[in-house]
């Protein structure tokens, strides 16, 4: 098991020419999964989860040396996670001219379509039940439930208010419950 | 994953969802993640080498190669479609038979849908009912754009009068300077000239020829008119034939041509009719 560099000292490293790319590679070490997850559980496509993992790490590249340490290194790199994100899925809604909600049911499809899914009924129901909330909803309930990200972070990630997430995340959590017990 | 009790205990506040097996139900291909960070790595340093070295890359092309390039495109599109067409033989859209069928069929359809309606032409629903609003509509349209139209009114006649004007100060101005120069005129019509021309050139080629003609006699035309043909021109052939056979031989005919030569035309009559009497005796 890996020793996890501490992010400071990451930075530090990047800052150095010399040892630049040690502490790109250790960067990706650390992070590369969680972002990785992150990212699938919007897009649900390993393809495209793929494509965008590699995106976001190249615009963490490109951007870290003007990274000025007002807020976490992690939460930086999440929230260029979640852009990516966002932008793909508004690009697919516009290749394929329909409204965003639709796009939710087209991954569903994918969802169902997927030979790297391989979770029970129960969570198949679940996976599908976030897809039907709004894109920032699921965005919170991703958040929340499966990184246990504290809303203060989640606040610096989707720059929206501490009290607005909570709401968010509520209103998610009940239209989940809804679905699981409407279709049980 | 590990999860935060404090962080979950709004689950307690759905049952439904508390069931749900928390686990990432989300799976990965075999070594992915493995793999993931050399592809990263590789995938910067592409960025990074598109980014130093835009936008050729240590490459070069020839002059004018992209200037040229998108006519070199269309130029071999063409060709390639043009071979693609010599196919020998008749060819067919991808797919028409697969389609025919079902174009034939939405044919027929059409057409007894069209035979259903053929009785009459059709208008619109409540056609005739809007007719006569959309009319006077119009006519509102219409008469208020004429009342525009006189806010930028003209005189009379004016655009009449205007092209006048402005031929009188242009081409006609140019035309009355073309006449103070002067008028060439031609001494004899043209037509007379060459009609004069031709006929006496006519009358200069035929009286050469009628003059040369006459100097030209051919050796028979010249017999023709020679004393001896006149002369014997009177006695059959028949009585010529006898005589020759039985007087001359070939051994003669030398004699007879040098003799020929010798005679005298004038009094050539009265000795044909002496040697005829002699030799008759």
């Amino acid at each position: 098991m890996s020793v996890q560099v501490d992010d400071a000292e990451i930075l530090s490293k990047f800052q150095d020419e010399k040892t630049r790319n040690e502490a790109f590679n250790l960067l990706l070490k650390k992070y590369q999964q969680k972002l990785y997850w992150h990212i699938r559980r919007m897009v649900i496509d390993h393809d495209d989860a793929d494509d965008l993992i590699q995106d976001t790490f190249v615009k963490v590249w490109k951007n870290l040396p003007g990274f000025r340490n007002d807020a976490q290194l992690y939460t930086w790199m999440y929230r260029i996670a979640t852009n990516e994100c966002i932008t793909f899925l508004n690009k697919k809604k516009q290749k394929n001219n329909i409204p965003l909600d639709d796009v939710s049911y087209e991954l569903a499809d994918t969802l169902a379509d997927s030979s790297y899914f391989n979770g029970d009924q129960a969570q198949l129901k679940l996976q599908q039940a976030i897809l039907t909330l709004p894109e920032k909803q699921r965005l919170v309930f991703n958040m929340k439930y499966y990184d246990d990200m504290k809303y203060e972070e989640m606040s610096d990630v989707l720059g929206t208010s501490v009290g607005a997430l909570k709401a968010s995340f509520h209103l998610a959590v009940k239209k989940i419950e809804a679905f699981l017990l409407s279709r049980d | 994953m590990t999860s935060d009790s404090e962080n979950r205990e709004w689950l307690n506040d759905y049952m439904s969802l508390k069931q749900v097996n928390p686990n990432n139900p989300f799976i990965v291909p075999v070594g992915y993640f493995e793999g993931l960070e050399q592809q990263i790595i590789a995938s910067v340093k592409l960025e990074e080498l598109k980014k130093n070295n835009a936008p050729a890359h240590g490459f070069s092309v020839p002059k004018n190669y992209f200037e040229e390039l998108s006519d070199n495109i269309n130029a071999r599109i063409k060709i390639e479609e043009a071979l693609n067409t010599e196919a020998p033989g008749f060819t067919v859209p991808e797919n028409y038979f697969e389609e025919l069928a079902n174009n034939i069929q939405a044919r027929i359809n059409v057409e007894e849908a069209l035979d259903k309606e053929a009785t009459g032409f059709a208008i619109p629903e409540g056609y005739f009912d809007n007719l006569q609003q959309q009319i006077q509509s119009r006519v509102f349209v219409e008469e208020a754009l004429d009342i525009h139209a006189d806010s930028f009114a003209v005189p009379h006649e004016y655009f009449n009068q205007l092209t006048e004007d402005i031929l009188n100060k242009t081409t006609r101005q140019q035309e009355s300077e073309k006449h103070n120069v002067g008028v060439v005129r031609r001494l004899f019509s043209s037509t007379a000239m060459k009609y004069a021309t031709a006929a006496c050139l006519t009358l200069a080629v035929g009286g050469t020829i009628l003059l040369t003609r006459n100097s030209d006699n051919s050796a028979a035309d010249q017999h023709n008119q020679s004393f001896l043909h006149k002369s014997l021109s009177a006695i059959p052939i028949g009585d010529i034939q006898n005589y020759l056979k039985m007087n001359v031989d070939a051994t003669d005919t030398r004699t007879l041509i040098d003799e020929s030569k010798q005679v005298n035309a004038d009094n050539l009559s009265n000795d044909l009719q002496d040697e005829l009497d002699t030799t008759s005796q």
